[in-house]
């Protein structure tokens, strides 16, 4: 028998925290904009948001968000050497998304995701959502500032709510971590998700640029529809902007403060 | 003192009145922070001559405008920077490093570095021997000179203050450097041959830097 030590597994953490102490309450109930088109989220819950950052502290920088039901955690490793022959002057991003097995109602297999039920998750989906995270990423990144190197996003989905808030939150976790991680960004991307009867749109915004980094439309809609929503996206990618500002400038003064208490002491 | 804080993205002030440097980034007339830390002015180095000299250009009177962040900075090696390395593999024609630091900044993991031929000694480059001038494990102060392919970086020891700093005898006796191609075991007073690096100053500012 091997003992743990030698095949490299670890046992488990050294210290055991309550989840609940690093969860940020953020309850961001915009009561201004009730002008119906919030009736397609019919669920207040929809627009909770918890973001914290730093969990993970064998990562360059961590975060997990909750939106609505909707729980993620992502870890930022890099930027490290590449070994892959493609361009150097630039840098690289991997990202992996994972689905937990318990993050829906019917258990994912995590080896191999089989559905009978073509409505369910197929195993292109995990590889479908790398896709459009990296599309929404890449316009944000100063990537020619780490010159032969790669990024790694690893984003794990522990509980999925519905199928509206999970880029939005993919994006909102991935976002933190960077920053989290001290990568060079031109801005903080927020994304939103709204579901209109079976039609799916998501925006990627960047508020400071007043720049849409992606658009992912899934159904039919006018022209003068989409516009609406797209507005109604680009508003509430507002409120979660402001949402991540008050985090990062939080923790960032808390940090502060501790370092100048430890220098008095 | 109260500091400022921002967030990336946040629009810093217009380009005229600061240059951006580190933490920042420069787009349509305006300077954006690009990371989250706390905003410092610095006044830029010629900031006292430039008073009593008008002739000097505007551009030296700006400040420069950085963001911050104390616990977390990342180094990246870079073409021009200064890189430790430890030397792993000396062949005829080149050596191979792993660099573990770079202007005193450790790196979070190793990059892999060569040292060719011609880019060891500035004098005499046709004639110089790799396994004269390095060994294993020797650790090693040189620049980066290029991205270089895909395995590794290029570097380049070719100025007098570039070269060993610490190494060791065969039986692991520290050697003490005595000239610029020669160092000592203290024990046996045998003489190996090294690049060894001229610490000076100046050199000395700019890895703190």
């Amino acid at each position: 028998m091997l003992s743990n030590t030698n095949c490299g597994w670890v046992d488990g953490p050294e210290e055991l925290f309550d989840p609940l102490q690093f969860a940020v309450d953020l309850e961001m109930t915009d009561k201004s904009s009730d002008n119906g088109v919030r009736d397609v989220n019919s669920l207040k819950n929809d627009d909770r948001v918890f973001i914290s950052k730093g969990l993970i502290t064998k990562a360059n920088g961590s975060s997990y968000v909750e939106l609505g039901l909707t729980k993620i955690t992502c870890s930022i490793y890099g930027p490290h050497e590449t070994t892959t022959d493609e361009s150097y002057s630039k840098c690289l991003l991997d990202t992996s998304i994972k689905f937990s097995p318990f993050s829906r109602p019917k258990r994912i297999d995590p080896l191999r995701i089989t559905y009978e039920n073509s409505n369910e998750m197929d195993d292109t989906e995990e590889a479908e959502l790398c896709s459009m995270l990296e599309e929404c990423l890449l316009p944000c990144i100063l990537l020619h500032k780490y010159p032969k190197s790669q990024i790694d996003i690893i984003i794990d989905i522990i509980q999925e709510d519905n199928e509206a808030n999970l880029l939005s939150a993919i994006v909102l976790s991935t976002t933190v971590a960077l920053i989290d991680a001290c990568i060079e960004l031109y801005d903080t991307v927020v994304a939103k998700s709204l579901k209109i009867d079976s039609n799916l749109l998501t925006v990627c915004y960047m508020p400071n640029l007043a720049q849409v980094s992606s658009l992912f439309f899934d159904g039919e809609l006018t022209t003068n529809e989409l516009d609406k929503y797209v507005d109604e996206c680009i508003k509430q990618c507002h409120i979660l902007h402001k949402a991540i500002c008050k985090v990062i400038i939080d923790d960032l003064k808390n940090k502060d403060q501790e370092s100048k208490q430890t220098k008095i002491a | 003192m109260s500091s400022y804080y921002c967030v990336p993205g946040d629009r810093l002030c217009p380009a005229d009145s600061a240059r951006p440097g580190p933490g920042t980034y420069e787009k349509q007339g305006c300077i954006f922070a690009s990371i989250a830390g706390s905003i410092k002015l610095n006044l830029s180095e010629n900031e006292l001559g430039a008073v009593s000299h008008n002739k000097n250009t505007s551009n030296n009177e700006k400040p420069i405008i950085t963001v911050v962040r104390e616990e977390h900075q990342l180094a990246v090696p870079t073409v021009g920077l200064l890189a430790y390395c430890k030397i792993t593999h000396v062949s005829p024609r080149f050596v191979r490093c792993n660099m573990f630091a770079i202007n005193n900044q450790p790196l979070k993991s190793i990059c892999h570095g060569m040292i060719k031929r011609e880019a060891i000694d500035s004098n005499n480059k046709d004639t110089v021997e790799c396994s004269q001038k390095f060994r294993p494990d020797d650790i090693v102060i040189a620049r980066i000179i290029s991205l270089g392919d895909s395995n590794s970086y290029l570097l380049s020891t070719a100025e007098p203050e570039l070269g060993v700093v610490a190494a060791r005898t065969s039986t692991g006796e520290t050697l003490v450097p005595v000239a610029c191609c020669k160092m000592r075991c203290p024990k046996t007073n045998i003489i190996e041959s090294r690049k060894v690096a001229k610490i000076q100053n100046d050199f000395i500012e700019e890895t703190e830097r």
